[in-house]
């Protein structure tokens, strides 16, 4: 019985051993294995390259110096994964408005606000409540500034037979800027990253 | 000793010849155009073997810097692979500000760049804001590409 017990205690140390160590990942200079799944490296490419090309184009100069007023829009997830698009998306707003070229606004975007506060405060401000508040401290009417140009886009996913080995799994990663007031597309970009791997490999 | 010496010699003008007669702007790859001397099907696996031994890869020859209209940095590296195969290769810019401070960026990122054999290339990168005005350009080689 004892020699039963010495042998479970000792192959389950020796199974422990063998697991990988966990590792914290060098995110600025990772050398990692590419996945086929889409990973933070890929979005940083994808928003890196987007980026360039809004900044490059000009898109953002407006003729008096001020500021663009901007709303990110919807941007679909057509892929395989489960993906939250702001993952994308926040990279690039945080970009743009370190570029001094652009304010975002939180109150309106393709997923409802970014900032659901802007209109929590409204509601206690009709409410009984706002008695509780200064009231010079409370927003006023008419004082949220609408969005002029709009980013929306689409994240997509193609999967295709290689060979009989290995599948080629594509990423479009597509953006556009419009003007709300025209309804007119200033800028568009679409990025591609493709992959090949092992057909045995499930991309989602 | 001397026999050697000899071969050796041909063999290195052999991965010198690019045998470029056309217009230096357009990179005629090996099986496109006509057979030189180092892409002869005979000849090229011995001038391939001496590019690698030699360690033929990048040279940058230009590096451009303009601003754009809205006062944006903008950088253009242009330069040639000198080896008998293509290179892949990732660069990153930081981006400094007046004081040589690195200014915080997510396009401090490394980019890919494939370029194939004997052939120019170019990049471009634009600074993050119009507060940068200078740059750091890191290399190195990209992992993980299908060949």
């Amino acid at each position: 019985m004892k020699t039963y017990y010495t042998t479970a205690v000792l192959l389950s140390l020796l199974v422990a051993g063998c697991q990988p160590a966990t590792r914290n990942i060098d995110v600025t200079n990772d050398e990692g294995k590419a996945v086929m799944e889409l990973d933070y490296r890929d979005f940083d490419k994808a928003a890196t390259d987007l980026v360039q090309s809004m900044l490059a184009s000009g898109v953002f100069s407006k003729k008096d110096g001020s500021r663009y007023v901007v709303t990110t829009a919807k941007v679909l997830n057509d892929t395989m994964q489960r993906i939250d698009t702001e993952q994308l998306t926040f990279k690039i707003e945080q970009e743009l408005m370190s570029s001094g070229q652009v304010t975002m606004t939180a109150a309106v975007g393709g997923k409802g606000a970014p900032d659901e506060m802007v209109y929590q405060m409204r509601d206690v401000r009709d409410s009984s409540k706002a008695d509780e508040f200064k009231q010079s401290t409370m927003p006023g009417k008419g004082q949220i500034i609408a969005p002029e140009l709009s980013i929306s886009g689409k994240i997509l996913q193609r999967n295709v037979r290689y060979d009989s080995n290995q599948q080629q799994v594509e990423y479009y990663f597509q953006l556009r800027v419009s003007e709300i007031a025209s309804g007119l597309t200033y800028w568009q970009k679409e990025t591609l990253i493709g992959k090949r791997g092992s057909r045995k490999t499930v991309p989602w | 000793m001397r026999n050697v010496a000899v071969i050796l010699s041909f063999v290195v003008l052999l991965a010198g010849c690019g045998g470029q007669q056309h217009d230096p702007r357009v990179a005629v790859q090996s099986g496109v155009g006509s057979d030189t001397l180092a892409s002869n099907i005979i000849t090229r696996p011995i001038g391939q073997f001496v590019s690698f031994v030699i360690g033929e890869g990048i040279v940058v020859d230009n590096v451009k810097e303009v601003r754009t209209p809205e006062g944006f940095l903008q950088v253009q590296v242009s330069g040639y692979n000198q080896s008998m195969f293509k290179k892949q290769f990732q660069y990153r810019a930081e981006w400094l500000d007046g004081n040589g401070m690195v200014i915080d960026s997510i396009m401090s990122k490394w980019m890919t760049v494939s370029v194939p054999a004997k052939s120019a290339f170019s990049f471009k990168a634009i600074a993050p804001n119009p507060a940068a005005m200078d740059y750091r350009i890191n290399t190195r080689v990209a992992k993980n590409m299908d060949k």
